[in-house]
């Protein structure tokens, strides 16, 4: 089945509405034509009505606003005085660190990584039965298949720098080795010691592994399972002397490969172009023979499997639009030129329609069968007698598959929705008891947010981007533990922490929450006021009794009480902060009128511009702003060639550096730390893609994100990068610049640093 | 460096249709969507000194997918379940002509919807901005924040995803 379906959707729009939409573009021209200039008038410092200053701002006609972003103190929790200096000795980092500055980040090495990781859908049950080995981020879990919910053991990966998920696991068939496919790369572990074996880089995404039946080797296959697909190749690595072959060439692409069980044959499904066909390579010979079913058009093979003397084949087709399966007795590879396959009975499942998908399989004694059903269910079957399929019962298993257990008595599933739901069904004498749920492994995601309390011991705050849990890391000890908030409605889009670490304020579409950091319980929870009555993409910050949020959408901000919640209208604040300027005051627009470009900022509660940049030729996407003196805008993305930033003195205006980067993109995302500059001003850490392969259609070419970092007084590049980190997720430095902390799409945390 | 003028009528011809399969895709109401691809256009317009032509394309899809994150908000029901394809009453009047095309057009979207109405918001976005909107990974990535490896392997998931519902319909 190719992907060309989803296309077939595509429809153009009418020609009238070019017209018409050229017409309302002409008129709304002419009025700006004649709308007057205006000015700031000098009322609007003491107008309480604060929210009207933007679109006070925003109808002069000298400064057209790009977008409008509020620069709360940016850092505004380490500009607050801490209770007590950040201490790391004891715990597992080292306490010789140095402050990261361009003249050591090249020493920048991961101290340590810290969280449980998500798990990933790839899993296989030992030989024996006893244990079901999960893909992690941190390596391969081993569950007791008796009791999920006991601790795993971990199989650690050899190095954690890459975020690549697991794709497949698979025992050898003496359970003696595990190996895993981490995007491009073939990890082997020995099951008793616990360690790496061995790790094999192909030149290409891995598909699909099996080893053969008397474990001597693994054979691979490569490509892109997108459709057109590409790169397909297929691979053998010796298990003895981990000799790899030259890479093979095959014509088409498949994700589920099988050994026959003499090891002669690899043997995988193929319906590419509506022709089903299964095909089986010759180890020996590498000659490519197939089969071909006598079917309708869109039909599809689900699944195949050996007979258990290996002389012939059971294979299951479906068609679309028809409610059953058909099942077939196929030759062995051998006789694939002499006979056709020949089918043998139908199968269904009462009041479900049988479909194709990736976790239609039999088990591996071909004694039962797992069939997608429609509602994304499993219809389990008994083919204890390989000529008919007796239906026993289903299973759900949503965004996830399921894995029978070496003697077929018992099915493994695995649903990585948000709860991440593991389950045993037990299946007895033909007939299934009902399911025994068990869970062992607390649900989790990537990263969305991190943010770094730095009080006695130091903590971490982390926001699961899939699910919106929040966790509570000890930088001390690692230890980490969930973060029991009430009344999640929506996830939250963004939060904040108190100074003490004892409070966070957190975002959600349509309100603000404060809650105890201990308890979890809420403080309290008000609604957005009308201006931020749907808040997307809000940064919010906790300052000094007050939290605050900001759309980023050209919004203005909302201040509550952080102890009452009670709606603070800035006069107020500006009253009580008297002369002192507080950073949150201030709102910062970018200027790209005609003719006219840079950057305004100005007191959002007096309206008062209090800084004005100069004017210059770049276009500006985006800012940020370091914690004390440096002010720093991105003003190019990805699609512009000069990909330049531009780094600014906040308090005089001068022009530090401009830094033109060689990578791809730069994403300059307030709040969200893409962009960090160390404490001192003098190093820039910046995330940014980097492409491996030149194939956009590719993971492979695509797949790194890393950091790179930056001289900010030369705006030279400083060599060395960081692999294997979301920039999206979160970043920052601790206030003494002795930490670089990341967290990742693996929903790791990583600690960086530099040991004296 | 100074960003070249912008070719609206140019600029218009490349990303309409995009837009408009976009919303399609999202939304699964071409009367909608014809509306949004307007409210697009005119958005950009109000902004178009602040405007570059590098950044008008990434800009219209910002703009387009916060329009449509507002259409579904409002009218508080999943993607697709609440079209108006699936409200004749609210289908113009066609001349007798086109009355059989517009049935099968309705037809079809319907059965878009019904194809993809299972899926979350998210993945209909994501599968709205590839195959609606034709943008490459690459551009889905930057657009939603993605890590860049992500929008191909999780469209590979929907589109395993979505076989089995697709092919026994």
């Amino acid at each position: 089945m190719t992907d060309d379906f989803l296309n077939d959707y595509q429809r153009p729009l009418p020609k009238s509405a070019k017209d018409d939409l050229f017409r309302k573009l002409k008129e709304i021209e002419m009025e700006e034509t004649n709308m007057t200039p205006m000015t700031i008038p000098a009322t609007v410092m003491r107008r309480p009505a604060w929210r009207s200053l933007p679109f006070t701002l925003a109808s002069a006609a000298a400064a057209v606003l790009l977008f409008l972003a509020v620069v709360f103190s940016l850092n505004g929790r380490t500009q607050q005085p801490l209770q007590t200096p950040l201490s790391l000795s004891g715990g597992l980092l080292p306490d010789n660190l140095q402050p990261i500055t361009p003249e050591n980040v090249a020493n920048l090495e991961l101290l340590t990584t810290l969280g449980e990781g998500v798990l990933y859908n790839a899993a296989d049950w030992s030989p024996n039965g006893s244990t079901i080995a999960v893909g992690s981020a941190r390596g391969i879990l081993l569950f007791n298949a008796a009791d999920l919910q006991a601790a795993p053991r971990l199989l650690p990966f050899a190095d954690l720098y890459s975020a690549v998920s697991i794709s497949e696991v698979q025992y050898s068939p003496d359970g003696s080795q595990i190996a895993a496919v981490r995007g491009n790369e073939l990890h082997f572990w020995d099951v008793a010691s616990g360690v790496v074996e061995h790790v094999y880089t192909a030149e290409e995404w891995i598909n699909s592994i099996d080893y053969a039946p008397d474990g001597s080797m693994v054979a691979l296959a490569t490509g892109y399972t997108i459709y057109p697909a590409t790169n397909t190749f297929m691979q053998f690595i010796d298990t003895n002397d981990w000799s790899a072959s030259t890479p093979l060439a095959v014509g088409t692409l498949f994700d589920d490969m099988v050994y026959s069980p003499d090891g002669r044959y690899l043997v995988y499904s193929t319906n590419r172009q509506y022709s089903s066909q299964v095909v089986a390579w010759d180890v020996q010979t590498q000659a490519e023979t197939a089969i071909t079913f006598p079917l309708p058009a869109q039909s599809y093979i689900a699944a195949l499997t050996f007979v258990s003397d290996g002389s012939e084949m059971r294979v299951v087709t479906t068609t679309s639009g028809v409610n059953e399966a058909q099942l077939w007795r196929v030759p062995a590879p051998a006789r694939f030129g002499d006979e056709s396959p020949t089918q043998i009975g139908t199968i269904s499942a009462p009041g479900m329609t049988l479909s194709t998908t990736s976790n239609s399989r039999f088990s591996e004694d071909g004694r039962a069968l797992a069939l997608s059903a429609g509602d994304r269910g499993i219809s389990l079957f008994d083919m204890s007698t390989p000529d008919a399929a007796t239906y026993l019962r289903q299973v759900s298993a949503e965004y996830g598959k399921v894995y029978f257990s070496p003697d077929a008595r018992s099915v493994f599933v695995h649903q990585r929705n948000t709860n991440y739901e593991m389950s045993i069904y037990d299946l007895t004498a033909g007939a299934y008891s009902f399911p025994v749920k068990q869970t062992g492994y607390s649900p989790r995601s990537g990263i969305g947010q991190l943010l770094l309390v730095e009080q006695a011991d130091g903590s971490i705050i982390t926001r699961d981007y899939a699910n919106g849990i929040l966790r509570l890391t000890s930088l001390q000890t690692g230890e980490q533990r969930t973060l029991d908030v009430t009344f999640m409605q929506e996830e939250p889009i963004s939060m904040d922490v108190s100074a003490d670490g004892s409070r966070l304020v957190l975002a959600y579409p349509n309100m603000m929450r404060v809650i105890d950091v201990t308890s979890g319980e809420a403080i309290w929870t008000r609604q957005h006021q009308n201006v931020l009555q749907e808040v997307r993409r809000a940064v919010v910050r906790y300052g000094d009794g007050w939290v605050a949020s900001i759309d980023h959408e050209g919004r203005i901000a909302s201040f509550w009480n952080a102890e009452t919640g009670e709606p603070i209208e800035p006069s107020t604040l500006a009253a009580r902060a008297g002369a002192d300027e507080q950073p949150v005051r201030y709102a910062v627009s970018i200027r790209t009128a005609e003719n006219e470009r840079g950057v305004l900022v100005w007191d959002m509660f007096t309206g008062a511009i209090t800084r004005e940049f100069p004017r210059q030729s770049l276009s500006l996407t985006g800012l940020t702003r370091s914690a004390e003196a440096v002010y720093i805008y991105g003003s190019s993305g990805s699609d512009n060639p000069g990909r330049e930033l531009t780094i600014w003195d906040w308090q005089t205006g001068v022009l530090l550096s401009n830094v033109t980067t060689p990578i791809n993109a730069v994403f300059p995302a307030p709040g969200f730390g893409a962009l960090q500059l160390t404490n001192d001003h003098r190093l820039m850490v910046l995330g940014a893609y980097q492409r491996v392969v030149e194939d956009t259609q590719s993971p492979m070419g695509n797949r790194e994100i890393r950091f790179s970092f930056w001289n900010v007084e030369t705006g030279e590049q400083i060599g060395g990068f960081m692999p294997g980190i979301n920039t999206q997720d979160a970043l920052t430095f601790s206030s003494d610049d002795r930490l670089l902390i990341a967290g990742g799409p693996d929903g790791l945390i990583r600690i960086y640093g530099v040991r004296g | 460096m100074e960003s070249a003028p912008i070719d609206w009528d140019a600029a218009y011809d490349d990303l309409s249709d995009r837009l408009y399969n976009f919303f399609r895709y999202r939304l699964g109401d071409e009367k909608v969507a014809e509306e949004l691809v307007q409210d697009v256009f005119l958005r950009l317009w109000r902004s178009r000194k602040s405007l570059t032509r590098e950044l008008f394309k990434q800009t219209a899809f910002k703009i387009a997918r916060n329009l449509s994150i507002d259409h579904l908000r409002r009218k508080r029901v999943r993607a697709g379940t609440q079209s108006l394809a699936d409200d004749e009453d609210t289908q113009e009047m066609r001349s007798d002509e086109n009355v059989e095309a517009a049935a099968h057009e309705r037809a079809l979207l319907r059965q878009l919807n019904e194809r993809l109405r299972d899926l979350s918001d998210e993945d209909r976005e994501l599968l709205s901005l590839k195959y609606g909107a034709g943008l490459t990974h690459r551009e889905i990535a930057k657009l939603t924040g993605m890590h860049e490896s992500n929008p191909g392997t999780r469209l590979f998931r929907i589109i395993q995803h979505l076989r089995a519902d697709w092919e026994e319909r």
